[in-house]
């Protein structure tokens, strides 16, 4: 006879009413609630319906058996990629299925056989014939590369089995770079050939244009560290492996509503990064840029004769107090006001026509106060020298 | 009522992990703890009677029953190599035996020869249908590559056979490197 202590119940938990397989997303429809023992207890059961609604089961779950919340999972990139990996679906050479557990990859060609990579987390088979698997991002690329050049097949090891055979390794490999990036802004890179391709991991981290054929102009746009395969026009690609630190922050200020004129003439391409956070013109053959949010910006610049500029600037949220010697024209609303240069002026900006317009008159340029606020006014003499002053309407 | 009738009902020792147990590895007596339920309780009823020795396939966490769904499968062997050994999986299905080991057979030329002779039969693998479509054997990482490069020319077969079999020495029947 069982004692009647052996009877006590906890709060009920919440159990699958019928096998649920791995990856699977749960509905409240496929489960109950059922008597826990007292003896049976646990902090992480799960005790309402409502709280695993959506939620993608880790493990394969049991009917009947209560749910733990280590066995459920949020969105499928955690749920299959543990950080700095990548997914990769591989065709096999037969319809197969496979359970999920852990793998070698055997590489085969003509040559000889190989393991290409050792002890891969496989999450099994998605549809008949392909199986899926979690790689290091590097490793990742490394493995779709080969799977164009080579036939791959897996090799099931035990799964916690952590060891490899160095003896019985793939050699060679695709050559990698490593690339550091400062977050917010970036670095340009010249490649000897024309890119193909380029297939960033996690976007996140990092976003790449091509800025001419052979110039990339990489973006840390957020910390972390992620890979990348960079296709050339012609032979294996190359792998990156980027990582993007927080690091201090650039040392050119200017305050949005201001007006930035650099310093290389004849520019023919300029470009911002992030692309909201300024806007950028080229005039008179110089490049301007309009500041529109607080925070780092980075600017690409090309000129006629092919050379590459990037400028880092912070971009502040108000105005700072003038420094020393820094010219400040005090306008009044409506009015306007005659600036006189040394040399002839040939080209002037404003930062905001709202705040105060220019107008080049000879030697001189007529600043005019539209509406209330500070901004930048600069101004181009015949041999390209800028000069630069804040025009203040109170 | 319900209380009533589980009271009458007989005692059930039921296995509980007292931690985690990660895949692969095998429950020992002291990864256990039991307690007593009604038979008829649903947790006891899908309990393992006695799980210590058994290889774990998914995970069991602490406070959990152990359940045999949890535990070594033979139909899903690809999952529990050796450390050390890898499982291969052979295409094929090796039909009904009772042996427990087999060789690996191909052609060379146009003789048939053994590229592993008594190799241990981990399972059989089968495809989206649930249908048997291959064996799985245990094989050492370089036999693996071996085997593997020798079916990118022919196809390979796995034969049960007896222990005295498989202990023995065969190498009229191996394939020349």
């Amino acid at each position: 006879m069982l004692p009647l202590t052996a009877l006590a119940l906890a709060a009920p938990a919440v159990a699958p009413m019928t096998e649920v397989p791995v990856y699977t997303r749960l509905t409240e429809s496929e489960l109950t609630l059922v008597d826990v023992p007292d003896a049976l207890d646990h902090p992480s059961l799960v005790r309402s319906l409502e709280e695993v609604e959506g939620l993608i089961a880790l493990e394969p779950l049991l009917p009947g058996e209560p749910l733990r919340k280590e066995r459920l999972g949020t969105d499928a990139r955690s749920t299959l990629l543990a950080p700095g990996q990548d997914l990769v679906l591989m065709r096999l050479m037969r319809p197969e299925q496979w359970a999920p557990g852990r793998v070698d990859l055997v590489a085969l060609n003509e040559e000889g056989a190989c393991l290409l990579v050792q002890d891969v987390r496989a999450h099994g088979s998605p549809e008949p014939g392909i199986l899926s698997l979690a790689l290091p991002a590097l490793k990742a690329h490394e493995l779709r590369w080969a799977m164009t050049q080579l036939a791959v097949v897996p090799l099931s090891r035990n799964p916690v089995d952590r060891s490899s055979v160095p003896e019985l390794a793939c050699g060679g490999g695709l050559s990698v770079s490593a690339i550091d990036l400062t977050h917010q802004v970036g670095s340009l890179l010249r490649l000897g050939e024309p890119a193909a391709e380029l297939v960033v991991t996690d976007p996140g981290v990092v976003v790449a244009e091509a800025v001419t054929p052979t110039d990339l102009w990489m973006h840390g746009r957020s910390p972390g560290r992620t890979a990348a395969a960079l296709h050339l026009s012609s032979g294996p690609p190359v792998l990156l492996d980027i990582s993007v630190k927080q690091e201090a922050l650039p040392a050119d200020t200017e305050p949005v509503g201001g007006l930035l004129a650099f310093g290389e003439t004849d520019v023919v391409d300029a470009r911002v990064w992030p692309l909201e956070a300024a806007q950028v013109s080229i005039e008179n053959g110089r490049a301007l840029l309009r500041p529109r949010q607080p925070g780092v910006l980075q600017v690409f610049t090309r000129t006629t004769d092919g050379t590459l500029t990037l400028h880092d600037l912070t971009v502040l949220e108000g105005w700072p107090a003038p420094a020393r010697g820094e010219p400040v024209l005090p306008l009044k609303p409506g009015k306007k006001r005659k600036v006189t240069m040394p040399a002839p002026i040939v080209a002037a900006w404003s930062g905001d026509d709202a705040v105060a317009s220019v107008e080049l008159k000879g030697r001189k340029a007529r600043v005019t106060a539209s509406g209330k606020g500070t901004t930048r006014i600069v101004l181009m003499d015949a041999t390209g020298a800028t000069s630069s002053l804040r025009a203040v309407v109170p | 009522m319900v209380s009533l009738i589980l009271a009458l009902a007989q005692a059930a020792d039921v296995p509980v992990a007292v931690r985690d147990l990660a895949p692969g590895t095998p429950v020992r007596a002291e990864d256990l703890r039991w307690v007593e339920l009604a038979s008829t309780h649903p947790l006891a009823v899908d309990a393992l009677d006695d799980p210590v020795g058994h290889i774990v396939i998914e995970q069991v966490l602490e406070g959990e029953v152990v359940r045999a769904e949890r535990l070594l499968d033979v139909d899903k062997p690809e999952r529990v190599a050796v450390p050390g050994m890898r499982a291969l999986r052979v295409p094929g299905p090796l039909g009904p035996t009772t042996e427990r080991r087999a060789d690996v057979w191909t052609v060379r030329g146009d003789a048939p020869c053994t590229l592993i002779q008594g190799t241990w039969i981990l399972g059989v693998g089968k495809d989206m249908q649930g249908v048997p479509d291959s064996t799985f054997v245990l094989v050492t990482p370089q036999q693996a590559l071996e085997v593997q490069l020798a079916a990118m020319d022919q196809p390979l077969q796995v034969r049960p056979v007896s222990q005295a079999t498989a202990t023995r020495p065969r190498p009229e029947l191996a394939c020349s490197r």
